[in-house]
């Protein structure tokens, strides 16, 4: 060893010394790739570019078409007017000139516009509030939570038309509030018909809104770590301190995507005020509605379309807005 | 890799089943015929007995034929991207809209197709002049052609129970019937009843509505628990609109049928009372004005038609105020005639509900239109009861306070007279006659909105022009309207044999007066090709045409709260409203 050692430090050849060429058969050669022989279309790169395009194609022409042809053809179309006769004419900024004016004079607009937002803070600080706090006592296993849950539940995987039909029966002369009243020796009051229709349709889309968000928020309660809440606990947090400083906090980013969500009440109730009164009234119009009710012939759909565009304008800043103020509340917690 | 291929096909096999899926049904043949329809109140025997006798007068050729309930959501979407139905029945189609884009077929050769060897022609065959303008329309070049065939001509006013008319009159022969009727509200005559006869004109209406409230009489004979009938049901909830077919027969009657086409088409007529579409483009807000009365009268209370023409020329909305003062008079006035019982409720009531009372006899009267008998035929079948409807009763010598308040018929001083215009040429079958005075009578056509239309691209066009010509032949229309329950159809026919079995006449009091109404009345509809109604909101919610503006309604609110809603303050405020929103109405036009 010692010698080996030695010779080594004598010459820098040693180590060629120490591999002969005799003792040791040197590696073969790599084989090189063959690369194919003429045909690019078989070759492995084109076969795997090939798949993806394959899956990725039908999502995009998805999307190309049901939403950026549909939306480009919707702005395109608030610049123009549809004549009977003549078909499509360029009028550049006379739909929106006349919105403005239309808000002006129009009462009706104005109640359409309150409703919307009213759909909106309902969705808000009604609904939303009242979810998080259902999920979170549901999350504590409260008992007959399990039913509990398959009852807020319901509303949402029940058809609306369904919905609506269980509801108005409710409240109709000869349903549970009729009958309340008339232990009471009342009359019941007309909740289809104005003045309290509004508030019936409010009322609706608060019983039936509580179930959408129940499931995604008491999935998100149930990952935080089971050791913070016990540790929580033993430092004697009770059940609100429990939920405003370690839950809420915890749970911050998907909370805030879900109001965002209750934020876009202001456009999604469309259908529940029409099947609730079987007709079109403007104590119940919601932006919704009334672009759906003029989107059924050429002209209407061009005032569809710049009420449309008008109202994200106004509400997509907003909206931005307030995720980024939230956002900044409080840091996000990895777990 | 075998997996990649394995994932791919799996992925394209699902796509091609789910499109095989998406288009899943029967294909169609060369032979065939495929008829869509709006089913509702003219139910679905009518189209299924006429297509299997299509099949025997046309061998080889099958009929397909597809009843459905919201057709109407569906029909544009039809039209324009192509269906495999080559006819569609619908009721409120705007099928102006389908012209210039070209998906509606034009019926052109149909309208000019001789259908028996006088040389008659289908446009020949129809009702008259006024539905065959409805059916034409200007193509890009400013040419009119026709696109569609009128599909009813329905009949439209007060509905009225004859089981709870017999009741009443048996309680009028009873003795406290007989004290009543000696009483000044119960006319002073004892002898005086119905026997099935409606009343003929505004105070007999009145009487009748007294009758029913003094006779008191309990749904159920014997022990009710259904409380006790009254005068009138509607559903305010969802069918308050049908008023209006009481409310436009007043108006009719107070200021005629040329200042209804004059109204409907925003003063911009022709010596006809026909759109005049050269001057289309500047409407007259006056036809709102309740200030201007449409009509000069003469003092034998015709219309002068010099002083009319040279004065407000038929524009005004002072006689549709008087119309609305009447109806508000009778209902609104009288908040109690309207049913209010623990199970039914005006502002709870929904449409079905409505017909359910009104079959069931816990009201005398319902405001209805021509099919409300065939939609309520399984109530009236099982409560047994008997309905009739009855001419619009005539604005005869109306006399109300300041109030607006009824006073009585002799009456020597009053606040406000209203008569309706009396008959020029004197008595004639169109006419009736009311306390000495010859008047015109005139009836409001419900559906005249139903169309029947070729999509342009259907494949069957020829089949479908052929069943066309094959439904107005005096025998096929005749069926139509015994199994549609006595709905007419637009065609020159004896709609009113339609019933006849081996001499005997078997339609009900219902279709017979049907029949009757619309004989011996001028008809008269507000359906308009204006662009200021086509066009802009003052449609409103209305899919095609509404007198009232942005088609609002105010008969439930007026019923509910009478003194804010009275005719001269809502009509006033209703035309303030048109006044202020005048210029944006103008720039959507």
């Amino acid at each position: 060893m010692q010698e080996n050692i030695k010779a080594e430090e004598e010459t820098p050849a040693g180590l060629d010394a120490l591999f002969e060429e005799d003792e040791f058969e040197a590696l073969p050669e790599r084989k090189k790739r063959k690369k194919p022989s003429g045909n690019f279309f078989r070759s492995r790169k084109f076969r795997k570019n090939l798949f993806v395009i394959c899956m990725l194609a039908y999502p995009v022409f998805q999307f190309a078409v049901m939403w950026a042809f549909v939306n480009f053809d919707s702005i395109l179309m608030t610049f123009q007017k549809y004549d009977t006769l003549e078909g499509w004419k360029f009028v550049g900024l006379d739909n929106y000139a006349n919105w403005f004016e239309k808000f002006k004079i129009d009462p009706a607009y104005k109640i359409m516009f309150v409703n919307s937002a009213l759909h909106s803070l309902v969705g808000m600080f009604v609904i939303f509030p009242i979810c998080l706090i259902v999920s979170y006592f549901l999350c504590r296993k409260i008992p007959a939570s399990g039913f509990f849950r398959i009852i807020f539940y319901l509303p949402s995987i029940i058809p609306l038309v369904v919905l609506v039909l269980g509801f108005t029966n409710m409240i109709n002369v000869n349903g549970i509030l009729g009958k309340l009243y008339e232990g009471f020796n009342k009359e019941a009051p007309a909740l289809l018909v104005p003045p309290k229709v509004r508030w019936t349709v409010y009322a609706f889309t608060t019983w039936a809104g509580i179930g959408g968000n129940l499931l995604l928020l008491s999935g998100t309660i149930k990952r935080v770590p089971s050791e913070v809440l016990e540790s929580a606990r033993l430092d004697g947090v009770g059940t609100l301190g429990e939920l405003f400083r370690i839950i809420i906090p915890m749970i911050w980013p998907t909370l805030v995507t879900m109001f965002i969500m209750s934020m876009m009440g202001i456009f999604s109730v469309v259908f529940q005020p029409l099947f609730l009164t079987d007709k079109l009234m403007d104590d119940t119009m919601t932006i919704g509605l009334w672009i759906f009710n003029k989107a059924t012939d050429n002209s209407g759909n061009v005032q569809a379309a710049t009420l449309g565009i008008m109202s994200t304008v106004v509400v997509a800043p907003v909206i931005l807005l307030t995720r980024w103020g939230l956002d900044k509340l409080f840091a996000n917690v990895n777990y | 890799m075998k997996k990649k291929i394995t994932a791919i096909a799996l992925a394209a096999s699902l796509c091609a089943a789910s499109m095989g899926l998406a288009a899943c049904g029967p294909k169609k043949g060369g032979d065939e015929l495929w008829i869509t329809y709006f089913k509702g109140g003219y139910g679905s025997e009518w189209v299924e007995t006429l297509a299997r006798k299509f099949e025997q007068e046309h061998e080889g050729v099958k009929v397909r034929t597809d009843g459905d309930t919201q057709l109407i959501n569906s029909v544009a979407n039809m039209m324009q991207n192509g269906t495999d139905y080559d006819l569609i029945f619908c009721h409120d189609i705007t099928w102006e809209d389908f012209v210039a884009p070209g998906w509606i077929y034009c019926l052109d050769d149909l309208y000019n197709t001789k259908v028996d060897e006088n040389g008659t022609t289908f446009k020949d065959r129809i009702w008259d002049e006024d539905v065959l303008a409805s059916t034409r329309y200007p193509d890009k070049n400013g040419e009119y052609h026709y696109y569609k065939v009128p599909w009813t001509i329905g009949t439209a006013g007060i509905a009225y129970n004859l089981t709870v008319m017999d009741r009443v009159d048996g309680w009028l022969s009873k003795t406290k019937g007989q004290e009543y009727l000696a009483t000044t509200q119960g006319g002073g005559d004892t002898s005086r009843r119905w026997n099935k006869q409606p009343p003929k004109d505004y105070y007999s209406l009145f009487q009748y509505c007294y009758d029913i409230v003094a006779a008191h009489l309990n749904v159920d004979e014997g022990e009710s628990t259904s409380g006790i009938i009254v005068p009138f049901t509607w559903s305010g909830v969802s069918e308050e609109w049908q008023w209006d077919y009481v409310l436009f027969d007043w108006w009719g009657q107070l200021a005629g049928p040329e200042t209804m086409n004059t109204f409907k088409n925003f003063g911009n007529v022709d010596e006809n009372f026909n759109l005049k579409v050269s001057e289309q483009g500047n409407p007259h807000k006056e036809v709102y004005d309740p200030s201007r009365f449409a009509v000069v009268r003469n003092e034998d209370g015709t219309v002068n038609r010099e002083a009319t023409a040279s004065g407000n020329n038929y524009m005004g909305w002072a006689e549709y105020q008087q119309a609305y003062q009447l109806w508000y008079t009778l209902v609104a006035g009288n908040k109690d005639w309207s049913l209010n019982t623990k199970n039914y409720k005006i502002d709870h009531m929904s449409k079905f509900q409505n017909e359910q009372a009104f079959a069931n006899g816990l009201a005398a009267m319902t405001p209805a239109a021509c099919w409300i008998e065939y939609e309520a035929k399984d109530y009236l079948e099982k409560s047994g009861q008997e309905v009739s409807i009855m001419p619009t009763p005539v604005v005869s010598n109306v006399k109300l306070d300041a109030n607006g308040k009824l006073l009585p018929k002799d009456a020597t001083s009053w606040a406000t007279k209203l008569d309706a215009i009396h008959a020029e040429e004197g008595v004639t079958e169109k006419t009736v006659e009311v306390n000495g005075n010859v008047y015109n009578r005139v009836s409001f056509t419900s559906s005249f909105g139903d169309s029947v239309m070729i999509p342009a691209k259907s494949t069957g066009k020829e089949l479908a022009v052929e069943f066309l010509l094959f439904m107005q032949k005096e025998e096929n229309a005749k069926l139509f309207t015994k199994l549609s329950g006595g709905t007419v159809l637009p065609y020159k026919y004896e709609y009113w044999n339609s019933f006849v079995e081996d001499g005997e006449d078997k339609a009900s009091a219902w279709q017979k007066s049907i029949f009757e109404i619309d004989r011996n009345s001028t008809k008269f509809n507000n359906y308009t090709q204006h662009p200021m109604m086509r066009k802009t909101s003052l449609r409103g919610s209305a899919r095609m045409t509404t007198v009232w503006p942005e088609n609002k309604y105010y008969y439930l609110q007026a019923w509910q709260s009478p003194e804010k809603n009275e005719p001269q303050t809502l009509i006033e405020a209703l035309y303030s409203t048109v006044d202020s929103k005048w210029n944006v109405f103008m720039k959507e036009l």
